[in-house]
């Protein structure tokens, strides 16, 4: 069993007799230890998708699910292309499915991609992915030691915190769990 | 939905909030719907004690004012088997139902529902009623989540006392001198004193006392709980003040007259509270009654791990700004409220630099923003009344 503040979006989990994937979390840390969660969950049989609270201390049983390493081609509408390198197979996801990894999904980005039957139902994302800042404030010269922080935003479209000394056209290398500055990227 | 049965359950992790809150609530649910059967499961009957007078610790299960309070603590299996489970089951703050009982709740209750913690943060509106697919058989479970918006589960009002306050008949000075007399003051309004309420966790009040002394007026604190009455007599000792001749109750720092309370019943605490010039209040329902007093208040938010408490009075604060029509005094009083809950941990030996003066200064805009506020909670945040109105949907 699997407590709910140790899911991630991606991970699957069964409830009664149902199947579900998450295809988004969020983790609020409440008073007094009592902390929640939030998930975008996908009925894996009924194909409903429903918004849910848990306690964090929640307990689930996990189904660990067939991952494929695949690549992201493209997007059309609203349905999401990827294909296995090494086959040739391409799966298709819409956007609901992608949930959070959205945020981070870059063009011939590879990440694993959640089987279920012979279906694509989610994507399991990095624990840190590059990304490439196009637009933030000038960088301060001098200012290395990274504690005071200023909004960038990424080639995906989002906005992380980053330190001063970060730069339009830098890469940097960001937590997708937590979606903070980890570091510079070469 | 039709419901004939409520059951809340309490777990007291400390001080006094928890057992307060769901008294409360069990209160006000039952006013509100009189025919539901409505019984409290607490694990500390003695902190509930400690604020309703007529609860005896010793009973396992006693009736008061057509509510059933029930010991957890003294349930075996056989009194769970008969108790059985009602139509809604409340859990108050994540806390845990006894597992026979969860068992009848997932073959018999129509509901389940987390009563949370209340919070001003901005998630607290995406979590509102949202389910939990842990619910079972027959059983629904669902998130309900207090706070200061329209699209938050709102604050729990004290409805005896909106009714008498917006009826106009709310005598200031009467209610203050029933209480005040039982010490042998009284406060005529001629007379410009300035009266506020303290009840705070333990911290240093050097600078509340001395910012006090300064006004031009004579000031009375009252102050309540052993974790203010603790830091007002060591920063007395920092600073010199004096035990008053006619009582040991009283003290006195120079122009500040400090009288330490007992504790009160929630009403008239409640009551209190919309009779002074200011209120300091800690915690999450003594928070509420300021929010709803409409009076000039300082929070001592519950003190939480790297000082994640910071992050609770900043989203307040975001809540109060609309409010304020003058953004100096509502960026002074941010700072304020940001250094008062700056400290690591408890301590009444603690030294503190924030400054009260301009909030004194400012208690009339203060109070102008703060009546706003009440208002617009009083109107649109009634957390029973959205309660129930989940209910009906369901």
């Amino acid at each position: 069993m699997k407590e709910a503040q140790d899911l991630r979006a991606g991970n699957c989990v069964k409830i009664g007799n149902d199947l579900y994937i998450i295809a988004k979390y969020e983790y609020i840390k409440g008073a007094r230890g009592a902390s929640s969660c939030k998930m975008k969950m996908k009925n894996l049989t009924t194909n409903s998708v429903s918004e849910t609270v848990y306690r964090a201390s929640d307990k689930f049983e996990q189904v660990v699910l067939e991952n494929k390493k695949m690549q992201y081609l493209y997007e059309s509408g609203d349905m999401y292309t990827f294909m296995d390198n090494d086959t040739g197979e391409q799966m298709e996801l819409n956007k609901d499915d992608l949930g959070d990894a959205l945020k981070y999904l870059q063009e011939e980005m590879v990440i694993d991609i959640v089987v279920y039957g012979e279906k694509a139902v989610g994507v399991k994302l990095p624990q840190q992915v590059d990304l490439e800042i196009t637009y933030t404030e000038p960088a301060v010269k001098g200012d290395t030691g990274g504690k005071v922080l200023k909004a960038a935003t990424v080639n995906t479209g989002i906005e992380v915190q980053v330190p001063l000394y970060c730069n339009i056209g830098d890469k940097i290398r960001v937590d997708t769990e937590t979606n903070e500055f980890v570091s510079r990227a070469k | 939905m039709n419901f004939s049965s409520i059951d809340i359950f309490c777990h007291c992790v400390d001080n006094f909030g928890d057992a307060g809150v769901v008294y409360r609530f069990a209160r006000e649910f039952k006013a509100s719907n009189p025919r539901c059967r409505t019984r409290v499961f607490i694990d500390s009957k003695e902190t509930l004690r400690a604020i309703v007078k007529e609860i005896d610790p010793s009973k396992a299960v006693q009736e008061l004012e057509s509510i059933l309070y029930i010991d957890t603590r003294a349930l075996t299996e056989t009194l769970m088997e008969n108790l059985g489970a009602a139509d809604i089951m409340v859990e108050a703050f994540a806390c845990h139902i006894p597992e026979p009982l969860l068992e009848q709740a997932y073959s018999k209750s129509k509901l389940i529902i987390n009563l949370e913690y209340l919070s001003a943060e901005s998630w607290v509106e995406g979590f509102h009623l949202k389910e939990s697919l842990l619910g079972c058989g027959t059983a629904r479970k669902f998130f309900f989540m207090p706070g200061f918006t329209e699209a938050t589960g709102g604050l729990i009002l004290n409805s005896r006392l909106a009714q008498t306050r917006y009826s106009g008949g709310f005598d200031r000075f009467q209610i203050l001198n029933d209480v005040l007399n039982t010490f042998g003051i009284t406060v005529k309004p001629e007379e410009n004193k300035l009266l506020g309420t303290l009840f705070t966790y333990e911290r240093g009040l050097d600078s509340l006392l001395t910012d006090l002394n300064t006004q031009n007026r004579k000031a009375t604190l009252l102050v309540f709980g052993d974790k203010s009455q603790k830091s007002i007599s060591a920063a007395l000792e920092r600073l010199g003040g004096r035990h008053d001749s006619i009582s040991a109750q009283i003290r006195t720092y120079k122009n500040v007259q400090l009288i330490c309370m007992p504790f009160i019943d929630q009403h008239s605490y409640d009551t209190l509270l919309c009779c002074t010039d200011f209120n300091f209040v800690r915690g999450e329902d003594s928070l509420a009654r300021a929010v709803l007093s409409g009076k000039p208040f300082i929070w001592n938010a519950y003190i939480q791990d790297n000082k994640y408490q910071k992050v609770k009075v900043e989203a307040l604060l975001e809540t109060m700004r609309p409010f304020y029509k003058n953004e100096n005094v509502f960026n002074d009083y941010s700072k304020l409220m940001l250094t008062f809950n700056d400290a690591p941990e408890e301590s009444a030996a603690q030294t503190t630099s924030e400054r009260y003066v301009n909030f004194l200064k400012n208690l009339k805009k203060h109070e102008r923003a703060a009546e706003e506020m009440s208002y617009f909670m009083h109107l649109n945040c009634n957390l029973i009344e959205k309660f129930n109105g989940f209910l009906r949907k369901n």
